[in-house]
């Protein structure tokens, strides 16, 4: 079985693992979208999107769609090494209340 | 700037290249070329000397060289304009052999670069990490702190920066890499098991009209995406289109709105724009719910 180490250079290191959900609000009758850090620094370090794609700062980053689409932000790599950002439901994963929908 | 760089070693090369022409060009040419030659060799020499003086102001003892090479110009230019030509010649020839070999044993390479980088890039990091790890503890207060040992953190990013006015990258890198673990630990420990959220709060109209100019503009985005992936039947192409129309037809009435200033009227046109939007992505087969 191939149990490739989380760093090239230190065998030893171990990835610094986040288990910190952030939900957006987008409007709008998507469902809002939950980010997992925990998938995702499971592979990644901090680092490859802090802070250079991402502040990491609270409402330090207006997303957008065509942002990602065009490469940007999650585009960096949804949509080229991480599954394409035609499955909505992946990140739009968390149904608002019903009263909540807007236009 | 690397494409700077870039350009200065490609004229170098380029230099280089000349020169050697100008050494065959030397060895075969009779009495009159000579001199008309060796004028031009040394021009090239004094601008290979003139660009590797620039390189090196920090490097005191690669300056010190130079100006050694400065000296037998000096002594090639008087050769020269006394028509010792063969002197000039071997004097010329030495320095240019010099002038290299310096500049080749002081660049700094690609390596020492990176390094540099690295080091802009964790301090840049360990800066953004702290004011993150300083919101968490305004939100949770003083006690939250406790996981992380602020006093090692700033001996470390004080280390690193004066190891960086020394030159002395690597370790400035290795004492910044030390404090970017203990913030991405800390932040890991102190944010475990939590949902953020973050609502949608718009300071005024025109934000908002922005927000939706921006989802107005990620539909078409994906309209596009989803047409050239999926190439739906023609009379579904039509009905895509046909909703793609109506939705400019809103958007190009929105703008005018705000030409008033009327933003709140503008979000209500627009967000009509982005449902047709919305209806052409479902035709498109993306998931849009109602």
């Amino acid at each position: 079985m191939i149990a490739p180490r989380f760093d090239l250079v230190d065998p030893d290191k171990q990835p610094v693992i986040m288990d910190l959900n952030i939900v957006r609000e987008v409007k709008g009758s998507m469902p809002d979208v939950v980010y997992p850090h925990k998938q995702h620094t499971e592979w990644l370090d901090c680092s490859n999107c802090h802070p250079a794609i991402f502040k990491p700062q609270k409402g330090a980053n207006a997303m957008s769609m065509a942002n990602i689409l065009l490469g940007k932000q999650c585009g960096v790599c949804h949509g080229k090494v991480a599954f394409p950002v035609g499955e909505c439901r992946k990140c739009h994963s968390r149904k608002k209340p019903k009263s909540a929908a807007a236009p | 700037m690397p494409g700077a760089m870039l350009c200065k070693a490609c004229a170098e090369w380029l230099l280089g290249v000349a020169l050697m022409l100008l050494a065959v060009t030397l060895t075969a040419g009779d009495a009159d070329t000579r001199v008309p030659l060796l004028e031009q060799k040394l021009r090239l020499v004094e601008r290979l000397l003139e660009s590797a003086h620039e390189r090196h102001a920090q490097d005191a003892a690669a300056r010190g060289e130079l100006e050694g090479v400065g000296v037998m110009v000096a002594s090639a230019r008087g050769d020269l304009a006394s028509g010792s030509v063969e002197e000039a010649e071997m004097a010329l020839d030495e320095a240019l052999r010099q002038v290299t070999a310096i500049s080749r044993r002081a660049r700094p390479g690609p390596a020492r670069s990176h390094v540099r980088d690295r080091y802009r890039q964790l301090l840049v990091g360990v800066r953004a990490f702290r004011v993150a790890f300083a919101q968490v503890v305004a939100e949770k207060g003083a006690a939250s702190a406790a996981v992380l040992d602020d006093a090692r953190l700033d001996a470390l990013v004080a280390g690193a920066e004066q190891a960086a006015r020394e030159q002395r990258y690597a370790e400035g890198v290795e004492q910044l890499a030390e404090a970017y673990e203990m913030l991405s630990l800390a932040l890991s420990e102190a944010r475990a098991n939590e949902t953020l959220e973050h609502r949608l709060v718009f300071a005024s109209p025109a934000e908002e009209y922005r927000y939706e100019q921006e989802r107005y503009k990620s539909h078409e985005l994906l309209i596009k995406l989803m047409v050239a992936q999926r190439a739906p039947a023609a009379d579904t192409l039509d009905r895509i289109h046909g909703e793609v129309e109506q939705a400019m037809a809103l958007d190009d009435r929105a703008r005018a709105m705000t030409g008033s200033g009327d933003y709140v009227a503008a979000i209500r046109i627009q967000e009509a724009a982005v449902a047709h939007l919305a209806r052409a992505l479902q035709l498109a087969g993306l998931f849009v719910p109602q």
